[in-house]
C-alpha cells in the first residue's frame, strides 16, 4: 500500500474539522451497533454459537495448509482454475493476463476489500480495461474518486445531499436526495453493465474446503449478477478465508449477517460450486479463484495470528469510540477501526505503526466480535512489539528510557518526586493543573490534570501524620 | 507462485504459530428442532414477512395458478421467464399460462460470447421470473434454490418481481438442519442460493431501499402438499 503524504495525526485533525461527516459517521455506526445488539440478543444460544465459530476459525487456521490443498483439489475437480499468488503484483498480473487472453473490455466488480488492498482496479484500468464497481456504496465511491470509509458501509461518511450532488454531477441527472430515487438511478445505470460485462470480479466471504465452493454474501444482488452473467468469474480470496465444511459455513453466515447489519441472514448467501455445468441454463463458463497470501503467512506465524480469525463483519468499527470520532478515512488504510489498527501495520508496514496507539483499550470491540478476537490484547501486543523492535517514536523511547533510569534509582526517584511536588505547589490551582506546559497543552484544553499530593505515600509511611 | 511453495510457506508459519484454542473441538450441537409442520409453516411466514417477502397460501395447484395469474396481471406486459415446467410444483404451468396469453421467454443463455450478451439484453425486458424452490428455512424466512438443469439462476435474479413456488414439505427449521438432512445440496449444481427477502441496500444514510440489483419484490406462494 502506498504511503499517504499526511501523517496519521494530520488525517485525524482533518476528520475532526468536518463536523457533518463526523456526525454522519457516528450516527451510522451507532445505528449499526444497535441493530447488531438487537439481532444478537434474539439469537438462541448466542454465546455458544460464538464459541463454536471461534473454534471453527481456530481449527481452520491451525491446519490451513491441509484445508487449502483440499479446497484447491475440489475446485479443480469441478473445472475451476486455482492461482496461488504470493503478493498483490502476482495476483494483479494473473488477472490482467486472463483479461488480455480472453479479450475482456468491461469488468463488473462486487465489493471486495481485498481487491482494494491490492489496487486491482487501478492495475486493470492501466491496461485499458473498464472496471465498474456495482455495489451501490462502492459505485458512489468510484464516481466520486473517493475511498470507502467502512468495510461494510463504504459511504458511511456521506450525507444524502452529498450523494445527490455526486449523481447530479457525474451522471447528469436532476438533483435528488431521496435514497429510493437515487437507488433507481443506480439500478438503471448498472443494468447494462451487468448484461454486457465480459468478466465479473469478486472477493470471497468464505471458501468451503470439503466441496470447493466459495460463498459470496450480498444484500443488493450484485454479487449474484457478476457471478452469473459475465462469461468469466474471477474471485480473489485471502488465504485465511476458509471453513472446513458446509455446516461450518452455515454458522458463519448467521453470525456474519447478525454482526454486520443485524439481519438474520443477508439477502443473498450465494454458494458457488465451480463454473456452469453441462445442461445448466446460465452461469459463467470459466471460474478462476486466486488464493492470495500478501503478508498473511507472515501474520500466521506471528504472535498476532489471532487477527486472521476475522470474518470482516465491521462490528468492531461500529463499536469503537475512536472510529465514531475520526471515521474510516483517518486510518489511511482499507481496514480501519480496531481490526484495521492491528492488521494495517502487519500488512502495510511501518507508516501504519501509529494506528494501534489510537485506542483507549475500552474493550467494546472484543465484546462485539463474533469470533471473540481479543482486539485490545492484540493492540497492546502490537504496541509492545514496536517498542521491542525499537520502532516507537523518539519522544516515547526517550521518555521511557528516562523513566526506567529514574525508577531504578531511589535517590533519583525521590528527587523527581520532590521536584514534582515543588512544581505542583507553584503552578497548580487548588490541586489541579488547568494548563500543562509545551506539547502536553492539547491534553489540558478540555480537562484538568491532578497535581501531586502534598505528601507522597512514602513520606506518609515514614512519618505518620500527627493529626 | 507454485502451489507447493505457497503451501510450504503456510505450513512453516503454522509450525511456530500461537493460536488460541486450536486443539479443542466442540462436540456440542444446537438442540434439534422438533416443531410440527404447522408451527414450521407459521414461523416461515412470520420470518419471510419480517424481511418484506410477500407470502400467499394456496391449498392446491389450481389456487396457486390463480395467484400466479393475478400477480402477472398487475404487470404492464405479459412476458415472464421461468424454470422448466418439470422443475415446478404446478403441473404444466407453461401450457396453462400460454393458453391464458402469457409469453414465456426462453432463459437458456447461449455459451457463445455475442449470443450470450444478446440473450441477456432480451431477458432484461422481462419483469417477472417464476421459480420453484429446493428448500425453505423457517427460522430465517429464506428460500433455497439450486441451479440444476432446468432451474436457471436468472429467473430469480434479473426480473423486478420474483415469484417462488414452495411446497409445505420443503420447509426445514434451520439452515444447519437443512444441510444435515440434504448434504448433497452443496454439490448438486454450480450454484446454491439462499434468498432471504427482496434485494435491498441501506448504503445511503442507513435508509432501507428495496430492489437494488435483484428483484425488489419477492412473492412466495406456499402450496399445501403434505402428502407428496
Ligand atoms: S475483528 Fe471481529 S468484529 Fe472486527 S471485523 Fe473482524 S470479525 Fe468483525
Amino acid at each position: 500500500m502506498a504511503v499517504t503524504e499526511l501523517s496519521f495525526y494530520d488525517r485525524i485533525s482533518d476528520a475532526l474539522a468536518k463536523p457533518e461527516g463526523q456526525l454522519a459517521i457516528a450516527a451510522g455506526a451507532r445505528a449499526k451497533y444497535d441493530n447488531r445488539a438487537r439481532a444478537m440478543s434474539e439469537f438462541p444460544n448466542m454465546e455458544f454459537t460464538r464459541d463454536r465459530a471461534r473454534r471453527i476459525r481456530a481449527q481452520t487456521l491451525s491446519q490451513l495448509d491441509k484445508f487449502l490443498a483440499e479446497f484447491a483439489d475440489n475446485v479443480e475437480a469441478l473445472g475451476g482454475h486455482i492461482f496461488w499468488a504470493k503478493d498483490a503484483q502476482e495476483c494483479n498480473q494473473y488477472i490482467n493476463e486472463i483479461a488480455r487472453a480472453k479479450n475482456v473490455q468491461l469488468v463488473a466488480k462486487a465489493k471486495s476489500m481485498l481487491t482494494e488492498e491490492i489496487f486491482l482496479n487501478k492495475s486493470l484500468e492501466d491496461s485499458g480495461i473498464d472496471v465498474v464497481e456495482t455495489d451501490l456504496g462502492e459505485f458512489i465511491v468510484q464516481l466520486n474518486n473517493d475511498k470507502p470509509s467502512h468495510i461494510i458501509a463504504p459511504i458511511l461518511h456521506m450525507t444524502r445531499e452529498d450523494v445527490g450532488n455526486v449523481f447530479k454531477e457525474k451522471l447528469n441527472v436532476p438533483f435528488s436526495d431521496d435514497p429510493a430515487t437515487l437507488n433507481a438511478i443506480a439500478r438503471a445505470h448498472m443494468r447494462e453493465i451487468f448484461l454486457k460485462a465480459d468478466m465479473g470480479i469478486s472477493g470471497v466471504n468464505f471458501g468451503v474446503s470439503e466441496s470447493g465452493a466459495i460463498c459470496l454474501v450480498t444484500n443488493e444482488g450484485n454479487g449474484r449478477l457478476i457471478s452469473t452473467a459475465p462469461r468469466i468469474h474471477v474471485a480473489v480470496m485471502g488465504m485465511e478465508r476458509l471453513v472446513p465444511t458446509l455446516a461450518d459455513l452455515s454458522i458463519m453466515l448467521q453470525l456474519l449477517a447478525r454482526s454486520a447489519t443485524g439481519q438474520k441472514l443477508s439477502v443473498y448467501s450465494n454458494i458457488l460450486c465451480g463454473p456452469r455445468r453441462k445442461n445448466e441454463y446460465d452461469g459463467p463458463e470459466e471460474l478462476h479463484i486466486v488464493i492470495l497470501d500478501n503478508g498473511r503467512s507472515k501474520i500466521l506465524g506471528s504472535t498476532l495470528s489471532e487477527i486472521l480469525y476475522c470474518i470482516r463483519c465491521g462490528a468492531c468499527l461500529n463499536a469503537c469510540p475512536v472510529f465514531h470520532s475520526i471515521g474510516g478515512h483517518a486510518y489511511g488504510s482499507v481496514y480501519p477501526g480496531p481490526v484495521g489498527s492491528v492488521l494495517s501495520p502487519l500488512l502495510f508496514g511501518e507508516p501504519w505503526n501509529p494506528l494501534p496507539h489510537a485506542s483507549s483499550l475500552c474493550g467494546a470491540c472484543k465484546e462485539v466480535c463474533p469470533v471473540d478476537i481479543d482486539l485490545p490484547g492484540l493492540l497492546l501486543k502490537s504496541r509492545s512489539q514496536q517498542i521491542l523492535e525499537g520502532k516507537s517514536p523518539l519522544w516515547m523511547r526517550l521518555s521511557q528510557w528516562i523513566y526506567a533510569i529514574t525508577s531504578c534509582n531511589p535517590i533519583l526517584f525521590r528527587l523527581a518526586l520532590r521536584s514534582g511536588q515543588v512544581v505542583s505547589r507553584i503552578l497548580a490551582n487548588d490541586g489541579w493543573f488547568t494548563t500543562l506546559p509545551g506539547p502536553l497543552q492539547g491534553w489540558s484544553i478540555h480537562r484538568d490534570f491532578p497535581a501531586l499530593a502534598k505528601k507522597s505515600f512514602r513520606q506518609l509511611w515514614d512519618k505518620p501524620s500527627q493529626d | 507462485m507454485k502451489r507447493a511453495h505457497f503451501l510450504q510457506k503456510v505450513s512453516s508459519a503454522i509450525g511456530n504459530r500461537t493460536l488460541p484454542e486450536q486443539d479443542e473441538t466442540s462436540t456440542r450441537q444446537n438442540a434439534p428442532s422438533t416443531a410440527d409442520l404447522q408451527t414450521l409453516i407459521n414461523k416461515f411466514i412470520e420470518e419471510a414477512n419480517a424481511v418484506k417477502a410477500e407470502t400467499h397460501i394456496a391449498s392446491d395447484d389450481d389456487v396457486a395458478l390463480e395467484t400466479v395469474k393475478q400477480l402477472l396481471n398487475n404487470q404492464t406486459n405479459n412476458k415472464y421467464m421461468s424454470w422448466n415446467d418439470s422443475c415446478l410444483p404446478i403441473k404444466n404451468l407453461g401450457q396453462r399460462l400460454d393458453s391464458a396469453d402469457y409469453l414465456r421467454y426462453q432463459s437458456i443463455v447461449p455459451r457463445d460470447t455475442t449470443e450470450r450478451t444478446r440473450a441477456h439484453i432480451k431477458l432484461a425486458e422481462v419483469s417477472v421470473g417464476i421459480t420453484g424452490c429446493n428448500a425453505a428455512l423457517a427460522d430465517t424466512g429464506s428460500i433455497v434454490l439450486e441451479s440444476k438443469p432446468g432451474q436457471g439462476r436468472l429467473s430469480s435474479l434479473l426480473p423486478a418481481i420474483h415469484i417462488a413456488l414452495l411446497t409445505t414439505d420443503q420447509i426445514y427449521p434451520t439452515m444447519e438442519n437443512y444441510i444435515k438432512s440434504q448434504p448433497e445440496a452443496g454439490y448438486n449444481s454450480s450454484n446454491l442460493i439462499v434468498i432471504t427477502g427482496p434485494s435491498r441496500t441501506a448504503d445511503i444514510t442507513q435508509t432501507l431501499t428495496l430492489g437494488v440489483h435483484g428483484p425488489g419484490k419477492l412473492h412466495i406462494i406456499i402450496i399445501d402438499k403434505v402428502d407428496r
